[in-house]
């Protein structure tokens, strides 16, 4: 390899970054004052222009901050969408709050409010793995067996993270699927036969079953 | 009979300018029908001033498909009024219907033939004018009288006056969050071969935290793994400790320091360092700088440096369509290590439609050792169809080569793995009802790697309602063509949803025909049994525990978890 770089992928570089410099200089404005036309003298964060005139079917005293305990809003009835599961006992100013209009992070799905852990690497369906009651993922050996590696045996019970080590902090990416890459250290400690003596170091599934390692087929 | 038929002709035309509703409703619903379509998504509809609709008002369409999809009042006319449609799924045309709900109060001012009239009073000829206002006017000992009377307002109807918008900074400190606590426990008859995993964990979010505006965020965990290797152990994992300003819409452009995942380029990975970025109307753009963490289970970091930089566009204010390109430059102890453009698409148009895409993009110099030029490491992308009645339907394309690297993010891969190895799928998956309580799902997906081809096909029924109300029936057959196995079996579960908890039985019977071994070996009936439920306790309090068992072989494998949380 040159150790200059090459020309090819500067020029692709140059043709990719150039076209985005070029955009953002002429789509940017001075000064975007409708901020997604949630101005900072709309008031509240939930405009409050069709709210019943009576503020103390909500409001506590003087406090605008506090509710009452008995406030209670049926979200389905009066702007017609259902919050099912964990968000019907959400705090309303998690989802209404300053950012910006809430219909429109909503149109974005679980992404416009959740943070993406997996950080885009598993798409944005986040009900493939996730359910709005809990945020604990369920099923995932059965989408395991969609995969060109589906979990057999002891497979099935082994934590995610030993062989997805960013599993554990949410990053799961593939890894490559020969046994080798996760068993590692039992090649290391097979010494009857030595198999790295042996140069027997791949292909482990022309003599082992994916279940055990001691029950063998020689050929 | 005459009366009676001019009765019921009244009541007729009154209920189609209002719908009836209990009178503690504090709304009262006049229905509409847009009578032209404009641009902008906006439509005009054949009620105004007179109907008593204002700016601001809440409007419901209900197309002939089915379903209900919110507008508001931009432009009040004396018989018309124009409405913003801002539900992105409604394609709307003439003559379709809706409502627009009136606060009671304002509602009744014109309904009501007793009350007075709203409009301020005419002033009266012979009464005599107010003085001209003069610089003298307000000098000390000459008397102002306030004229304008308040004859309009009548107790119960909506406050006037301004509101003044509370900033960030005049808000109480509010702390939210969660505890929870899980923990695994697995064991397998083979070898006593066991490994177990607990851990406990907060995160907190704290609004306003210091009394400027900001939101202070922490996310940590202790772990304890007890594993059949030398990675067993205590860890701190540091997930989140960040401070962030800005981006409301009091401040257009936002500032988050110390550890945390970027709002702008979340593709880019966890940073310890900050992140400056600034919103538009219909772009935005910022940059990054700092370390990033090794996603490992302690999250080390000080190895790995980086500088990146966003900008996405969007195309209208309700983001319909939106690009994101960004650029990272890494260097792996002060070493160039990766040069990574991450390109983003998302678009969600009318009726349901949805596509999104997401490519990683490697440019390699000459100084890397195993590539060169330009390659496509890694692309997440979809196209749905959402349904009125509930139908969904997915086409996914995923994937994934191995990018030449310095840094340790993964298990590292030889090599020959980095030149060669690829991983392409693509996958339709879909869901669709056959009735009220039965729906069908299915997915059928083909791969693509470096030494196979395969694939997989899934189909079953979900039975809602069938013993109890709430509870869930389902039944799958499933066949897969793998890299180093066949399988074919099939699934049944049936559980129950409720108010509070939760709880499901699963079964799962499957042969595995093993490529390579002899007509002795080569067949593996495995059969996996799972009991599972959860609970809301109440004020706060949620938990879930799960036992799952699979048979394999000889061997028999067991794993217990749990799950309790505490959110506040």
């Amino acid at each position: 390899m040159s150790e200059r770089p090459s020309f090819r992928a500067r020029a692709t570089l140059l043709a990719l970054v150039a076209p985005l410099v070029i955009a953002a200089c002429v789509t940017q404005g001075v000064r975007s004052s409708g901020l997604h036309r949630w101005w900072a003298g709309l008031g509240p964060v939930l405009p409050h222009e069709n709210f019943p005139a009576d503020c103390s079917l909500c409001h506590v005293g003087d406090d605008w901050e506090t509710l009452r305990d008995d406030f209670a809003f049926d979200h389905e009835k009066e702007t017609g969408v259902a919050l099912e599961g964990a968000h019907a006992n959400a705090r309303c100013l998690r989802c209404h709050n300053d950012r910006g209009p809430v219909r429109v992070f909503a149109a974005k799905g679980c992404a416009g409010c959740h943070e993406d852990v997996h950080q885009g690497a598993l798409g944005s369906t986040c009900t493939r793995c996730h359910q709005e009651s809990t945020w604990q993922p369920v099923g995932m050996i059965e989408m395991h067996s969609r995969t060109r590696f589906p979990l057999t045996g002891a497979h099935a019970h082994t934590a995610c993270h030993r062989c997805h080590p960013g599993g554990w902090v949410g990053t799961f990416q593939p890894v490559d699927n020969e046994c080798v890459t996760c068993h590692r250290d039992d090649l290391q400690r097979a010494t009857n036969p030595p198999h790295i003596n042996l140069g027997l170091v791949d292909r482990c599934d022309r003599c082992h079953m994916p279940t055990r390692w001691d029950q063998v087929s020689v050929r | 009979m005459r009366l009676v038929g001019l009765l019921l002709l009244c009541a007729l035309a009154c209920s189609s300018v209002t719908v009836a509703s209990a009178q503690d409703d504090p709304y009262r619903r006049v229905r509409l029908r847009i009578t032209s379509v404009g641009q902008e998504r906006t439509v005009v509809v054949d009620r105004g001033a007179r109907d008593k609709v204002a700016g601001g008002d809440l409007v419901h369409f209900f197309p002939r498909s089915g379903g209900r999809y919110a507008g508001v009042v931009v432009r009040v006319d004396e018989r018309s009024a124009v409405v913003e449609v801002t539900d992105p799924g409604l394609k709307p045309t003439v003559g379709m219907r809706g409502e627009v709900r009136i606060p009671r109060a304002r509602a009744e001012r014109v309904v009501r033939p007793s009350e007075p009239d709203p409009k301020p009073a005419e002033p009266v000829p012979q009464e005599p004018k107010p003085a001209e206002p003069s610089a003298g006017a307000n000098a000390p000992g000459v008397k102002v009288t306030w004229e304008n009377k308040d004859d309009a307002y009548k107790p119960g109807m909506p406050l006037l006056a301004g509101v003044k918008p509370l900033q960030p900074e005049d808000r109480r400190r509010r702390v939210t969050g969660r505890i929870y606590s899980s923990g695994a426990l697995t064991h397998t008859e083979f070898d006593g071969w066991a490994n177990s995993f607990f851990r406990i964990g907060t995160a907190l979010d704290v609004d306003n935290a210091f009394g400027y505006g900001g939101r202070f965020q922490l996310d940590t965990e202790i772990n304890y793994k007890k594993e059949q290797n030398d990675k067993s152990g205590l860890d701190i994992l540091p997930r989140r400790l960040s401070y962030a300003l800005g981006g409301t819409r009091f401040d257009e452009a936002r500032w988050e320091i110390g550890r945390f995942l970027p709002v702008g380029m979340p593709e880019f990975g966890v940073l310890d360092g900050v992140e400056w970025m600034r919103r538009g109307e219909r772009s935005s753009f910022g940059a990054a700088i700092g370390f990033l963490p090794e996603p490992t289970d302690d999250f080390e970091t000080g190895a790995d440096f980086q500088v990146s930089a966003f900008y996405q566009w969007t195309s209208d204010v309700h983001e319909q369509l939106t690009i994101t390109a960004g650029l990272q430059k890494t260097w792996h102890h002060g070493k160039s290590d990766r040069d990574l453009i991450v390109a983003k698409v998302r678009s969600i148009p009318l009726d349901g439609w949805e596509m999104r895409a997401t490519t990683w993009i490697d440019v390699y110099y000459g100084r890397d050792q195993l590539k060169d030029g330009v390659e496509l490491t890694q692309a997440v992308a979809s196209i749905g169809r959402r349904f009125d009645n509930g139908d969904e339907l997915d086409l996914v394309y995923t994937r994934y080569r191995f990018p030449e690297l310095l840094r340790t993010a993964y298990l590292p891969p030889d090599a020959r793995d980095i030149d060669r190895n690829h991983y392409d799928r693509l996958a339709l998956e879909g869901w669709f009802g056959l009735g009220d309580s039965t729906r069908f799902h299915g997915s059928l997906s083909g791969f693509n790697d470096e030494d196979d081809a395969g694939g997989a096909a899934e189909a079953g029924l979900e039975f809602l309602d069938v013993f109890a109300g709430g509870d869930r029936l389902d039944l799958t057959a499933f066949g897969t063509l793998a890299d180093f196995e066949s399988d074919a079996g099939g699934r049944i579960s049936y559980g129950r949803i409720g108010a509070t908890g939760r709880w499901e039985l699963f079964y799962e019977f499957s042969n595995r025909h093993q490529v390579g071994f002899d007509d002795r070996l080569n067949d593996l009936v495995q059969h996996r049994v799972r009991a599972s439920g959860g609970l809301s306790f109440g004020r706060g309090w949620d938990g879930s525990v799960y036992l799952d068992t699979v048979f394999f072989d000889r061997d028999t494998s067991v794993s217990f978890g749990f799950f309790l949380q505490r959110s506040f």
